[in-house]
């Protein structure tokens, strides 16, 4: 039976009476705490509440509990001096790049006595990648699982949209930015969330530049927890104010986007678990193999002593320019291999206060590590090379900046 | 002819309490130094044969002539020596030797009155006591002019003593923290008081004074572990009850929410 | 009823100045560099609890300061339990700053924590959001209840 327009629409009236109800849609509890969420005046108070609670849980449980109360003895008390004791050939080539490299007193060979000083792959790429970055990396995607699944993330986005569209984003770039502090490599891959190309390349290049990692987040939370507010200020300062020179400079569009905001619900266990599964494997199938391989290559090459060869020729641009002593040129050069490890190797040498701040600051936005350059380089090698220009202008100019703002200060 | 006696006597009299006025002033180190701070320390205990006696930095200033900075080093530095070697225990008075390197009368002072073996103590036993320069150079003569020569070079390295225990031979080194002095002290005393390598300003007269005040008020006051090398801060002491009494209501109120939720799910 | 209600909303209104002067005083404390112990309450010094959260404790405050009047009405509900929450973040994160400080035996200590150096570890002082705790769980509670039998 072939039914006319009007019949058509008295049926769908008759159904529609049996099953749609109407009413007035009355504001609950969690619709006005949704709300409160979103609105700014409201929403930037409760962001920087979230924001301390996962940083003060990051630090307590990857740092005090795991890292200081637990890996530390585990790998300074145990795992190194048995590692030093067994393998054989101390002092030679091969026990400094798998083990300790060590150092020389009146010409004597001295094994290092913890695990942050020996440099070793199997000695602090072990120690990084397990007893710093492991619990780092996994209370982190932890909790930005927890965030998600509750619905927290949209409306971060809503509220900080208006800040990101100065800098030529959307809301929804802090998702790659966010992720970018649990490891670069996923965060690259999240840029293609965003519409245009445009879009990507600046996402790509500040989270490259500006976004410190987990892997190095952890590192700077165990050597300068006193200075890690500082230069963490440096990056986000910076993030904007490259973000704003990208956003005029590089040519295309910014769309706005429409994004559909949940409302709170209770996060299923089953996901989180999942989820969290999935990332921390990932991290640790892309990206610890090139931070071991970061660590042999970094140790070839101070053995061969290029490292202080290039350090020696670009001691006067890292001294004069960017205010940091002439040692750091061989951890600043190292930092493309093994930002973590580098962070390490400037904390023991001796530096004041803002000088430290100067070159972690300096290791941050110097180079993306070598697992995120690869992922960079399969999104497309066009923006990989504008982003290493970029980056090279931005360490100069920011490098230089920060060490005018401590003249000014009067602290360098 | 009396009353030309009586104006001698008078005469003389009068002159000797000016003299021991002058003396007086002679034997303060620190003239116009400031009042002693409020500080708790507690005796030196021995025993003197079948007594136990109580020696007190009061009396040991008492017996030098006021309480200064080498007194009172010293007696800080006999405390830390002996709890170190006799623990609890209460030492016998002949039972201790005191070496120490620090020619100065108050440091000399303090340390022979404690063993014993000062000038006009009348005690039921004697302890040793040596002053053996960093040098090596014992010294017999402790006079105090002898002893002022001696202190020309004095400098943190002077300020160590071995308080050991004759009967078995255990000896503890108790060597003062450079801290304890404040920086350039030795180099303003030596100015002030030997005029090297020339004759102290009176703001550097007056800088040393209120060092010296400084130091003084440290060794009254300060615990053991700022003063001497090799003695450990003491860990704080957990206030076991109280974080007990925290964590019960911690681990209650979890409880109780935890069981609340359930209800009202259970509930639902 | 509506003396229930202004009686609510006084109570509400004395958590919310009580908590911004712990804001306030958490910031200038900490703006001095030094922190302050008063018995079992202390003023952390350092920029992160002291400052940064010294600004969630002032929020927190204004929350239940601007939706005390009325709590009723669902909005300023919404607005003394996001308060509440405020303080739960902070107090929470100090509690598990405890409770990861109380687990490990120490550098140069043992493995795991002994039972006087664990319960030490909970011992005060305590920062002001811990004393704003029960409050918080009170109030929310009162709004969910509200909430139920609307």
């Amino acid at each position: 039976m072939k039914l006319g327009p009007d019949e058509r629409w008295d049926l769908i009236d008759s159904i529609a009476s049996q099953v749609v109800t109407y009413g007035k849609y009355r504001h609950t509890l969690k619709d006005a705490i949704g709300e409160l969420t979103v609105k700014p005046m409201t929403g930037i108070p409760i962001a920087i509440a979230v924001l301390y609670g996962f940083w003060s849980v990051f630090g307590s449980f990857a740092g005090t509990l795991c890292t200081d109360g637990f890996f530390v003895k585990l790998f300074d008390g145990y795992w190194l001096p048995w590692l030093q004791g067994v393998f054989p050939g101390e002092g030679g080539w091969l026990y400094s790049i798998l083990i300790d490299a060590g150092g020389m007193t009146n010409g004597e060979f001295i094994l290092s006595d913890n695990c942050f000083e020996a440099f070793g792959v199997l000695t602090s790429g072990l120690f990084v990648a397990i007893g710093v970055v492991l619990p780092a990396i996994v209370i982190f995607y932890l909790m930005l699982t927890l965030l998600e699944d509750i619905g927290y993330m949209p409306r971060l986005a809503v509220l900080i949209d208006t800040v990101l569209h100065r800098i030529g984003l959307h809301g929804y770039a802090i998702v790659p930015t966010i992720l970018s502090l649990g490891c670069n490599v996923p965060a690259v891959t999240a840029t293609r969330i965003l519409e245009t190309r445009k879009q990507r390349f600046i996402m790509m290049t500040l989270l490259a530049i500006f976004i410190p990692c987990g892997a190095q987040l952890g590192i700077m939370e165990e050597v300068i927890p006193e200075l890690i507010g500082y230069a963490l200020l440096y990056l986000v300062i910076g993030y904007f104010i490259f973000g704003f020179i990208l956003n005029r400079i590089v040519p295309g569009k910014s769309p706005e986007i429409l994004i559909d905001v949940p409302s709170y619900q209770k996060p299923m266990i089953a996901n989180v678990r999942r989820k969290l599964w999935m990332r921390v494997s990932s991290f640790f199938k892309v990206a610890v193999p090139f931070v071991l391989l970061g660590c042999v290559v970094v140790n070839v090459l101070y053995l061969v002593g290029f490292i202080q060869w290039l350090g020696d020729i670009l001691a006067p641009v890292f001294v004069g320019w960017f205010g940091v002593p002439k040692e750091t040129a061989g951890p600043l050069v190292a930092a493309f291999l093994r930002k973590d490890l580098a962070v390490a190797q400037l904390s023991v040498i001796e530096m004041t206060q803002y000088q430290m701040l100067s070159a972690v600051v300096l290791v941050s936005i110097y180079f993306p590590c070598v697992a995120t350059f690869a992922m960079m380089l399969k999104e497309g090698w066009k923006e990989l090379i504008g982003s290493v220009a970029v980056l090279a202008v931005v360490v100069f100019l920011y490098g230089g900046i920060i060490h005018l703002i401590g003249k000014l200060i009067g602290v360098a | 002819m009396k009353s030309k006696i009586a104006f001698k006597v008078a005469t003389l009299v009068i002159m000797s309490v000016l003299a021991l006025s002058l003396a007086t002033a002679a034997d303060a180190h620190m003239p116009g130094a400031k009042p002693l701070p409020d500080f708790e320390l507690t005796p030196v205990v021995i025993n003197d044969g079948e007594t136990e006696i109580e020696i007190t930095i009061e009396e040991v200033g008492k017996y030098h002539g006021d309480i200064c900075v080498c007194g009172s080093c010293a007696f800080r530095a006999t405390q830390l020596g002996i709890s170190q070697i006799w623990g609890d225990e209460i030492p016998a008075r002949d039972d201790i030797r005191i070496i120490s390197r620090l020619p100065t009368p108050g440091s000399r002072d303090c340390f022979q009155y404690i063993t014993g073996t000062g000038q006009g103590l009348e005690t039921n036993t004697k302890g040793e006591y040596k002053m053996i320069l960093p040098d090596g150079t014992v010294v017999t003569n402790m006079t105090k002019k002898n002893l002022k020569k001696l202190s020309k070079n004095v400098g943190i390295d002077y300020f160590k003593f071995d308080v050991c225990r004759i009967s078995t031979g255990e000896c503890f080194e108790v060597a003062v923290k450079e801290q304890a002095f404040p920086d350039g002290y030795f180099e303003l005393r030596k100015k002030v008081k030997f005029g090297i390598p020339e004759n102290a300003t009176s703001e550097e007269k007056a800088l040393f004074k209120s060092d010296w005040e400084i130091i003084r008020d440290r060794f009254l006051t300060s615990p053991d572990w700022q003063l001497f090398v090799g003695v450990e801060e003491p860990e704080e002491e957990n206030d076991v009850v109280g974080g007990a009494i925290f964590f019960s209501i911690l681990v209650i109120a979890s409880f109780l929410l935890v069981s609340l939720m359930y209800s009202k799910r259970s509930q639902e | 009823m509506a003396e229930k209600n202004n009686l609510v909303m006084i109570c509400i209104a004395i958590l919310g100045v009580v908590t911004v002067a712990f804001g306030l005083a958490d910031i200038l404390v900490s703006a001095g560099g030094d922190g302050t112990e008063l018995s079992i309450l202390e003023i952390p010094g350092d920029m992160f609890r002291g400052g940064w959260g010294g600004f969630i404790v002032l929020f927190a405050g204004l929350f239940y300061l601007s939706g005390c009047k009325n709590v009723a009405e669902v909005h300023n509900a919404s607005k003394v339990a996001m308060g509440s929450v405020l303080i739960w973040i902070m107090a929470g994160t100090d509690i598990f700053a405890m409770i990861t400080e109380s687990i490990p035996g120490g550098e140069d200590g043992p493995w795991f924590n002994s039972l006087s150096g664990f319960l030490g570890t909970y011992a005060p002082p305590y920062a002001p959001a811990m004393f704003l705790l029960p409050f918080s769980l009170v109030v929310v509670y009162y709004i969910l209840k509200q909430e139920r039998t609307r």
